[in-house]
């Protein structure tokens, strides 16, 4: 057979027709598949931590358990969502896990539901929403109860609780601490003065939680303190998934092109810098990252595009990055030995 | 009641992301970077395993996200040397290697089925259905192949990406990689030439 006659079969074989599964059937495979992944690696030194303070709160929360009736219930214990903790809902608790890590949310419409929430990586967060409130934890156990969509109740058997009804203040609860609210119902009418709600043992108010991009961006800046390049691009490209508009993103994505260059991964270093000038020509790091790049095309022998890289850069406000640009202009236009 | 609702797409597609920032992101375990990366490279995964006749069909979903559960694991290996989709169907079939030791008796006496059923409804001349039938044949001659060549086969000649990459992909000599695809491509010919 010719070679002609042989690429005419390869021709037909790529445009043979191909058993792909539908979008729906897809989406499954991906739910599936998000529902298996690990979560991110725990460091060494907090492993050996979690699982007593994980026993640790399972047995206070036996022990603590307040209502006798309770205590003869059989809780079931959920598959592995939410990953970092597990749910035990009382009959008649409906709530759904709405979002998986690094920022976990179970939506609690009505009834009571247990948690036990594993210590929280950097940039974690875990939530329980109810309606417009919400309770944030970190590393601890509680009940939540809610009644139409509206928060009712907390008490925490362990760790530290954040709760932010939609109408009032944050409050913080630490072990032993309640948070009440009275359940609001259809036939209420009309509706008598709320009572303040009793809170115990809250301290002020801290600051809000950063977000899990502004953790990540933290994190990569650590990393790239450390020398520790290719962590720090990890956690560059971390905190933009985290908020791919966000005020950090422009910043985020010109370091995470300069780790991987300072890691030595040429090819994914000069992809990210074309990224930024190319996609994002506003940016304020564009001038600089056009340089950079323009030294990386040097070395990878692509050296007119280099020019063309460093010919954009001779305009940036920077006399640091217009030097640099010149440079390379110089370099290029040098005879070669 | 109780329910537990499956994950919800974490909004927003990421489309301003690289492949390989995305593959970062993922390395550290975000399940938000890992169910982007499926959604650009599910289709070809699925089409590429389509393609080597010894992955089992029924199977194919788990082993799709075999994939792409090996791709998280990984990920921090990824240093460039492809481009991403290359990696990741480089991956692939290397998981499917594993599925395909068990099954690849099975498949095979499968496939050889097809032909004959195929052999025998030979009796229309038009070259829609001539062309249907070789296609078979192939497949049914590719079913007979070392995986490795299947997979040579496959990622060179139909998917058409870079013999250099994909034999980073794959993690062997580029020669190795010419030596499986010459073997392959030697075997479709001899079919083509000896029954078409």
């Amino acid at each position: 057979m010719t070679d002609a006659g042989f690429e005419a079969v390869l021709a037909a074989l790529r445009d043979a027709p191909l058993e792909v599964p539908s979008a729906d059937h897809r989406e499954e495979v991906r739910t599936g598949l998000l529902a298996r992944a690990r979560p991110p690696a725990r460091s060494r030194s907090r492993r050996w931590l979690a699982v007593p303070l994980a026993a640790a709160a399972a047995l206070i929360a036996i022990a603590a358990w307040p209502a006798p009736e309770l205590r003869a219930i059989a809780l079931p214990v959920l598959p592995p969502l939410p990953a970092r903790g597990h749910v035990h809902p009382l009959p008649g608790a409906v709530f759904t896990a709405a979002s998986h890590v690094p920022d976990e949310i179970v939506t609690l419409h009505d009834g009571t539901i247990h948690l036990d929430v594993d210590p929280l990586h950097a940039g974690e967060r875990f939530r329980v929403v109810i309606g417009t409130s919400e309770v944030e934890v970190r590393g601890t156990a509680f009940d939540v109860t809610a009644a139409h969509d509206h928060l009712v109740g907390v008490h925490v058997l362990h760790g530290r609780v954040v709760v932010r009804p939609f109408d009032r203040d944050a409050v913080v609860l630490v072990a032993g601490g309640d948070w009440r609210d009275p359940p609001i119902t259809a036939a209420e009418a009309p509706v008598p003065p709320t009572p303040r709600p009793r809170i115990h043992a809250a301290p002020p108010t801290p600051p809000a939680s950063p977000s899990p991009d502004q953790l990540a961006y933290d994190d990569a800046w650590t990393a790239l303190r450390g020398s520790r390049f290719d962590t720090a691009a990890a956690y560059f490209a971390k905190a933009l998934v985290a908020a791919p508009g966000g005020a950090l993103a422009d910043d985020a994505r010109f370091w995470h092109a300069v780790a991987l260059a300072r890691d030595h991964a040429v090819r994914p270093a000069i992809a990210a810098f074309r990224e930024l000038v190319d996609e994002h020509p506003g940016s304020t790091h564009a001038g600089e990252a056009s340089a950079m790049l323009g030294w990386l095309l040097v070395d990878a022998k692509h050296l007119d595009e280099a020019r063309e890289r460093f010919a954009a850069a001779t305009n940036d406000p920077s006399p640091r990055v217009r030097a640099s640009a010149r440079a390379g202009i110089d370099a290029l236009d040098s005879p070669k030995p | 009641m109780t329910k537990l609702v499956p994950l919800r797409r974490i909004a927003g597609s990421l489309p301003e992301l690289s492949d390989a920032a995305l593959l970062a992101a993922c390395a550290t375990g975000d399940s938000a970077a890992l169910g982007a990366l499926f959604d650009r490279f599910n289709v070809a995964v699925y089409r590429f395993l389509a393609r080597l006749p010894t992955t089992d069909e029924a199977a194919r979903d788990d082993l799709v996200q075999a994939t792409f559960l090996e791709v998280q694991r990984c990920a921090g290996s990824f240093r460039g040397a492809s481009s991403v989709k290359t990696w990741i169907l480089g991956v692939a079939a290397n998981t499917s290697r594993r599925q395909s030791r068990g099954e690849r008796r099975r498949r095979v006496h499968q496939a050889m089925f097809v032909v004959e059923q195929h052999d025998r409804e030979v009796v229309r001349p038009d070259a829609a259905v001539e062309q249907r039938r070789l296609i078979a044949k192939i497949a049914g001659a590719l079913a007979q192949l070392p995986h490795d060549q299947q997979v040579a086969f496959a990622l060179c000649d139909l998917e058409q990406l870079p013999g250099v990459e994909v034999a980073r992909a794959l993690h062997i000599p580029e020669g190795t990689l010419w030596r499986r695809l010459h073997q392959a491509r030697r075997a479709v010919r001899a079919i083509i030439g000896g029954g078409a």
